[in-house]
């Protein structure tokens, strides 16, 4: 108590009042989170300006006699009449480790009632993407721990990899499971229109799993006005960028920026913007790119930091070509499909592995995977052709039927359940004994039976295949003989 | 919704430019001309061109008004004071004087958009937000 008192006193003896002198308007309309307001002369593009009542807003739109603003708060508070002054500073949201294992808004102010945030660094929302000169290219890998990821469309740190897929397909699942998987990588998780049920429940999810003690969350809900939604994954950014100027690695997943796109929509056609396909203004693509171009990978004399997203895309009964789908996917360096067809098919996670890519993500692949892989991704898309034409046919020969077969057994392996990383030697090895023929022989429906004994049993073997796959990177001869020799001794105790 | 023609909308801006002479004062005979050649135009523009035209001439008259607040009544010879500083760095047309006691002292002076506060209640908004911070 004394301690504040005495800090009180500090305050206010180092406070040295001074005339104020502000640029001023007066709000003539408000409604639906939008004000127009009057005057303002000197305001500035993206200019915090400041309402009664402790409330902020952003300038958007500046017009030959007045301004037109969006509202971050309870706008119903504002009336017409009401004086608004610039603030000089464009929005900023205090960054920093304090942030870590909270939940907040868009404004950095906490929501989860853990108490105040002390952290005194402040970082703009709107920030130009880091220049050609600070980054490299990817080159090292971002584990998602989920099998048909890490091993058909691998992510490297700073990759931006776009998840999308109609709703109830796992799109969001992914994103947790990634970060349950993180051991040195900061990740934010941002939530965008997201009903705060759903939001809870991935912060218990996250929690179960240990993995708030190194995760952000930043929620703007269902609830909330659309230029907080707006805002959401620009504030998110901003918290991931002082990690990634730390020289940390980061992980951002915006969920979902279809949601982000129609509070977006909403702010312009309020601001009487000129609305374009779909209704959506002009510069949505812009409103994408500028935000995604931010996720970096820097060079040595910048940091080495690295940020690495993953924005969620929820389709429309599957299309891919509606606007938004094609605009993200033109912006990111690959994705990750869902179908439903394949999530009621019981193949989850529902990841359509010939539909998804990864552009730059195979160079930062550990050569021990890449190794098995490249089979992989080979005997998938055989089968895919072959499963297709037998359809057709009943009366195929043995080697088309055992293509065939292989691909049934790699397909189970690629299952997992949630909240369930498998970490990468582990998925070495199982894919390893898929695609060398190994669990040819194993019935279908006991794969999952297999894999999960066969990892046991690696453990425990002599030689520990699996602390040498870790070690060295890569899946050398002599672990092969040592991998063969553990699956053919586990086969014969397998029942 | 209607919009004010781009090449209208121009004129417009020139017309308030030359409604207002050197001085900065209001030119009566100007304005009633220019607001009779507006309302010749069609119905929708002449009202969207008005609208602007007025919008523009209250900006232009409010860039040169004073408006004084202040918790008690200014005597003369304050209020002088107070139009001479000012009109050093801006100019005067018009000014006004308000009793606002809400500032519970000190004055608060506005001038087009620019508002000075020297008011007791800014101070202690000032005060407010530092503390609050602790």
């Amino acid at each position: 108590m004394s301690d504040l008192v005495q800090q009180l006193e500090k305050e206010i003896a180092g406070l040295k009042f001074k005339a104020s002198k502000s640029n001023v308007g007066t709000v003539v309309e408000v409604g639906d989170g939008i004000a127009r307001i009057e005057g303002l002369s000197e305001v500035q593009a993206s200019e915090m300006i400041e309402f009664p009542k402790g409330i902020f807003g952003i300038a958007l739109n500046l017009e030959s006699y007045g301004v037109g603003a969006v509202i971050l708060g309870d706008f119903t508070q504002i009336k017409e009449g009401d004086v608004v002054k610039t603030t000089g500073r464009i929005l900023e949201v205090p960054v920093g480790e304090d942030l870590i294992r909270r939940v907040v808004n868009p404004l950095s102010l906490p929501i989860d009632g853990k108490g105040v945030i002390k952290s005194k660094i402040n970082y703009p929302v709107e920030k130009i993407a880091p220049g050609v000169i600070t980054r490299q290219s990817v080159n090292q890998p971002l584990q998602t721990g989920i099998k048909s990821i890490d091993a058909t469309t691998p992510i490297g740190r700073g990759q931006r990899e776009l998840i999308l897929g109609d709703r109830n397909t796992g799109k969001t699942t992914i994103a947790v499971d990634t970060i349950i998987n993180q051991k040195d990588v900061i990740c934010v998780y941002v939530a965008i229109g997201q009903k705060a049920s759903k939001v809870a429940q991935i912060m218990a999810t996250l929690e179960q799993f240990g993995a708030m003690k190194h995760t952000i969350i930043v929620a703007a809900n269902a609830s909330d006005p659309a230029p907080l939604q707006y805002l959401a994954p620009y504030s998110g950014t901003a918290m991931a960028e002082y990690f990634m100027d730390q020289g940390k690695d980061v992980l951002i997943v915006y969920d979902d920026l279809s949601k982000h796109a129609v509070a977006y929509r909403q702010m312009s056609l309020l601001l009487r913007r000129p609305s374009g396909r779909e209704a959506y203004p002009g510069d949505v693509f812009y409103l994408h790119s500028r935000l995604l171009e931010r996720s970096a990978r820097l060079n040595k004399d910048y940091g080495g930091g690295s940020l690495t997203s993953l924005p969620i895309i929820e389709t429309q009964a599957g299309d891919v070509s509606a606007y938004i789908p094609t605009n993200v996917i033109s912006i990111t360096d690959g994705q990750i499909y869902l179908e439903s067809d394949l999530f009621y098919a019981g193949v989850r996670p529902a990841v359509n592995v010939g539909l998804s890519v990864s552009r730059v993500g195979g160079s930062a692949q550990v050569k021990a995977m890449k190794s098995v892989a490249g089979r992989l991704k080979l005997e998938l898309a055989q089968f895919r052709e072959l499963a297709a034409f037998a359809q057709f046919s009943s009366d195929l020969d043995p080697a088309t039927k055992s293509q065939i077969e292989r691909g049934r057994r790699i397909t189970e392996i690629l299952k997992q359940p949630i909240n369930a990383p498998v970490p990468v030697e582990e998925q070495v090895a199982v894919i390893w004994a898929a695609t060398s023929g190994h669990m040819d022989e194993i019935e279908v429906e006991r794969c999952q039976e297999f894999e999960t004994g066969y990892i046991k049993f690696l453990k425990v073997f002599k030689g520990k295949p699996l602390e040498i796959i870790k070690e060295e990177k890569e899946v050398s001869e002599k672990t092969q003989k040592l991998l063969e020799e553990a699956v053919k001794s586990f086969k014969k105790s397998f029942r | 919704m209607a919009k004010l023609n781009k090449h209208l909308r121009k004129l417009v801006t020139k017309m308030v430019k030359s409604s207002i002479n050197a001085e900065g004062v209001v030119n009566a005979q100007m304005v009633q001309k220019f607001s009779r050649a507006l309302t010749s135009l069609s119905l929708s523009q002449s009202i969207l061109a008005l609208s602007e035209f007025i919008k523009g001439l209250k900006r232009e008259i409010n860039k040169s008004s004073l408006i004084v607040e202040s918790a008690v009544e200014t005597s003369p010879l304050l209020q002088k004071e107070i139009i001479k500083t000012i009109s050093q760095h801006y100019k005067i047309i018009n000014s006004q004087f308000i009793i606002n006691t809400s500032l519970l002292g000190g004055l608060r002076v506005k001038i087009g958009d620019t508002l000075i506060d020297n008011s007791i209640r800014d101070k202690v908004d000032q005060l407010r937000e530092r503390i609050t911070h602790v």
